[in-house]
């Protein structure tokens, strides 16, 4: 091989191995511009596409004559005025990739025109750029095929996690939270916040992700001005700030503070009302990507789900306290008529009965053992109603509290109890009573099916949290949803936002635990 | 009154105490400097040299630690060469690019925005100081050439360490730097001029590179580069892998790759590996490209010294010269001998009729003028300024 005649392969080859190294079609094209221009000992080399510039060597930086290179390739040559060095010969050959495209080179005197070994070299590399342009054209767009399906990959794993949260139920803050931490997660916002309206208007931030965190959850922000908050309030749709500078209103100063640049809302709405938004900023430059409303748009839905969710458990938790309440109404109601009415009437009679049989003569032996039966009789009856009023409500609860209430409880009940109350305060009213028929219905059904031979109460208090546990050492076995009472209890615990769990393995005993919360539970 | 445009070179034994200040002060004839350029051995404590410098002039400075520095009086070594430039004729801007190796054509273009566009000073050249152990060098010259385009050459050397090859060092005005590029980029009302040979010759059939990476060889022929390239030269491997041994083999044969126009491009052997059986280079040997054993003497390489300094001159267009700058191979000292390098800086003082030279020994040069290759090994590189 002598190296006049294998230049051209020799050239070809380098070219080949040096423009397919590169892993981009920009890249491949400023190389392929680069290493024609040293191959050639070119001045200018371009590649021309539709009068734009796609790679050029030779020009100062921005001062490419797109124009003058756009009709040197419309006539396949000519001449350019190369800066700095004069009017050189130039050629042009067309590539097939990018479409439309021309590869311009100039080269200054005394080499100027190519020559046609040369000319031949050039054709070659124009080829080869050719192919690997569109070659790693195709492989961008696998790339960007990828990079979408990845990205769709982890926003239905986004959701995902969020829909678990959702359907268990977890604490609305929770929900909120881990929704701001998605959204930025599937997004390329800086911070995500979740606001609720009030009736009034006023912006509550009830979760934040990003450099702030938590200090900013709670923040109020009144309706009005130039700002995302008052815009979905405004319009009820998606909305878009992209020069955070323009904001004014009370978001204002925040936006300013954590350098906001722009940022998108996307409203959250629940069974058909208007209830917040999420909003995804940036502080970048660069303006949110246009899709962004519709990345956040899966998520306002899963969190409506929640909020709507939460707000029928709430619904019919109220519901049920409020029936038991009422239940708990008519039984306190009852017991005072019993008390005040009929058992005071029993005992006056009884009363007058016992003066009449202490006034019968002494020769009317038997009329007296007949008055003082009645009266006998009379003291019965009283008693009887006492006892079934107690069972209605507990008066001993409402004048001493628990701790006496239960021992009654535990005297009455024909298996011994252990009791052991630690809680000495006065709970809210609706507690103790439902820790009084828990005791009263796990003790009544210890009778009645555990054949057990001692009962343990324990009560105490963790947190705002009171906690109830009624064990025995009976047969065990026993079906929770069994008997009219669970039922009942059930609905009163619940009604409380409480919780029954009940344990009764076969042969060993059953266990019931029921925690109470002393906080109303409120749903907003 | 003082001249429109003036150059001027002090030098001074690095082993004297304030070396820097007494070669500053002999460059700085004028008050009206613009530009330091300073050139100096590894073994000078650089952050003291610069700040003696400086205390004389605090005007921009790039400069270089060398493997041998050149000034008109001869070459000198562990020396400090001081060149200033100054008067109303230039406009000087300077600029670095630290951690160049990340990348290098990106290092280029950075430096190269800095040469200013000056009505009235239509001559422009871009000077560079680089590190040629961080990589292909050529990027650089892409980069540099993608900013500034065909108009301005670019001219310049690779830094030096005395042969060790392990750590060079860029100046830029009180920094010491390594894996950097400095640059000055200098306007004048008069031209420059800028020469490039090398005077080596061919030896024996071309050999294909069958595997190459980068400047890394590792096959020729599909025989391992390292043991191909002995055999041809009939030397039998260095004993324990010696790389002084090798490196001392390499100094007179480089590699030369054929190119369309002008000289081959040499690519000076900077080691091998003898466990892989490799070659690296100074620059890019490009994988299916021909390549050269490469062989000098004495005699073609001082002609090829003769040649640079003519073809910078002619291009000053019949002005005469205020100075020159040589950016000249560590390779070819090898093959001239310390005789043969105080012949050549005779002949380049002699080019210069008069006009101060300075420069010094590289690990690679920068020329470009026409094209757009302009990284070069095993050469001499001369810039004229008139």
């Amino acid at each position: 091989m002598t190296p006049g005649s294998s230049w051209s392969t020799l050239q070809l080859a380098e070219f080949l191995a040096i423009v397919s190294s590169f892993t981009t079609e920009a890249s491949a094209a400023l190389g392929a511009v680069e290493r024609v221009a040293e191959a050639l000992d070119a001045e200018v080399v371009a590649i021309i596409a539709h009068g734009q510039p796609v790679a050029a060597v030779g020009y100062p930086a921005g001062a490419v004559p797109a124009g003058e290179l756009d009709s040197v390739a419309g006539r396949a040559g000519g001449a350019l005025a190369v800066p700095g060095i004069g009017v050189c010969p130039a050629i042009a050959v067309p590539l097939e990739h990018p479409p439309g495209a021309t590869l311009v080179v100039a080269r200054s005197e005394p080499h100027g025109s190519l020559n046609r070994e040369e000319v031949g070299v050039l054709h070659g590399m124009a080829r080869v750029t050719s192919m690997t342009l569109g070659m790693l054209r195709l492989i961008d767009h696998e790339r960007e095929r990828q990079a979408t399906l990845e990205w769709l990959a982890n926003e239905q794993a986004a959701l995902r996690r969020v829909a678990v949260l959702v359907a268990r139920g977890a604490p609305q803050e929770q929900v909120f939270a881990a929704v701001a931490e998605e959204v930025s997660r599937v997004s390329s916002a800086d911070m995500v916040h979740m606001f609720r309206y009030e009736p009034d208007g006023v912006a509550v931030r009830v979760a934040v992700w990003g450099s702030h965190e938590e200090s900013l959850v709670g923040s109020r922000y009144g309706p009005g001005g130039h700002n995302i908050t008052t815009a979905v309030l405004r319009c009820g749709r998606a909305a878009r700030i992209d020069d955070a500078t323009q904001i004014t209103g009370s978001p204002a100063a925040i936006s300013r503070l954590l350098g906001v640049r722009s940022v998108v809302g996307s409203p959250i709405v629940v069974d058909g009302r208007l209830w917040g938004l999420i909003a995804a900023t940036t502080t970048r430059p660069e303006p949110i990507p246009a899709d962004m409303e519709q990345r956040i748009s899966g998520f306002t839905e899963l969190v409506a789900t929640a909020i709507s969710n939460a707000q029928a458990r709430s619904e019919l938790t109220e519901s049920r306290a409020r029936v038991v309440a009422a239940a708990d109404q008519t039984r306190r109601q009852i017991e005072r008529d019993l008390h005040d009415g009929a058992q005071q009437r029993l005992v006056a009679l009884a009363l007058t009965l016992r003066a009449a049989e202490a006034s019968v003569p002494a020769e009317l032996d038997a009329l007296r053992s007949r008055l003082s039966q009645v009266a006998d009789g009379l003291v019965a009856v009283q008693h009887e109603l006492q006892e079934m009023s107690r069972g209605l409500h507990p008066a001993m609860l409402s004048r001493g509290g628990l701790r006496p209430a239960l021992r009654t409880l535990a005297r009455r009940s024909p298996v011994p109890v252990e009791m052991d109350v630690r809680v000495d305060e006065r709970l809210p009213e609706s507690v103790e009573v439902a820790a009084y028929y828990v005791v009263s219905e796990a003790l009544a059904n210890v009778a009645k099916h555990a054949r057990a031979s001692l009962a343990h109460v324990h009560l105490d208090l963790r947190g705002r949290t009171l906690r109830v546990v009624v064990r025995d050492d009976g047969v065990g076995g026993a079906d929770p949803t069994r008997g009219s009472g669970m039922v009942g209890l059930s609905d009163r615990v619940a009604g409380l936002g409480g919780t029954i769990t009940v344990a009764s393995p076969p042969g060993d005993g059953t266990s019931m635990v029921v925690e109470l919360p002393l906080d109303p539970v409120v749903i907003t | 009154m003082h001249p429109p445009r003036w150059l001027a070179v002090g030098q001074a034994d690095g082993s004297e105490p304030d070396a820097g200040a007494r070669a500053a002060e002999a460059a700085l004839i004028h008050p009206d400097a613009k530009l330091l350029i300073v050139f100096c051995s590894v073994s000078q404590d650089l952050p003291a040299l610069l700040r003696q410098i400086r205390a004389r002039s605090a005007v921009p400075l790039i400069g270089c630690s060398t493997a041998g520095e050149i000034a008109t009086a001869g070459p000198g070594e562990a020396s400090v060469v001081v060149t200033a430039l100054g008067g109303e004729g230039f406009r000087v801007e300077t600029a670095v690019a630290p951690e160049a190796s990340r990348d290098l054509h990106a290092a280029g273009a950075r430096v190269a925005a800095c040469l200013p566009a000056v009505e009235g000073h239509p001559h422009r050249v871009l000077l560079l100081l680089t590190d040629g152990l961080a990589g292909d060098q050529q990027e650089i010259v892409r980069g540099a050439y993608g900013v500034l385009g065909a108009g301005v050459p670019l001219v310049g050397g690779c830094a030096g360490d005395d042969l060790r090859m392990t750590r060079t060092f860029q100046l830029f005005g009180d920094r010491v730097l390594t894996d950097s590029v400095v640059a000055a980029g200098i306007a004048s009302d008069a031209p420059f001029g800028v020469g490039v040979r090398h005077g080596w010759r061919k030896v024996g059939e071309p050999m294909l590179v069958t595997r190459s990476r980068g400047n890394r060889v590792y096959s020729l022929d599909n025989e391992p580069a390292l043991d191909i390239y002995l055999e041809r030269l009939g030397i039998p491997p260095p004993r324990d892998g010696s790389q002084e041994e090798l490196a001392r083999i390499a100094l007179t044969h480089p590699l030369g790759l054929s190119r369309r126009s002008g000289e081959e491009q040499v690519r000076f052997i900077s080691g091998g590996d003898f466990a892989e059986r490799s070659l690296s280079c100074i620059a890019e040997v490009p994988q299916g490209g021909l390549v050269w054993i490469m062989d000098g003497d004495a005699d073609s390489v001082l002609g090829a010294s003769d040649g640079a300094c003519q073809d910078s001159l002619a291009a000053l267009q019949g002005c005469p010269p205020i100075g020159m700058l040589a950016f000249d191979c560590i390779a070819r000292r090898g093959v001239l001998g310390d005789a043969g390098i105080r012949s050549e800086i005779g002949r380049l003082a002699a080019s210069a009729g008069g006009a101060p030279v300075a420069g010094f020994y590289t690990y690679g040069e920068i020329a470009r003028t026409r094209g757009m290759s302009g990284f070069h090994n095993q050469t001499l590189v001369m810039l004229s300024i008139a």
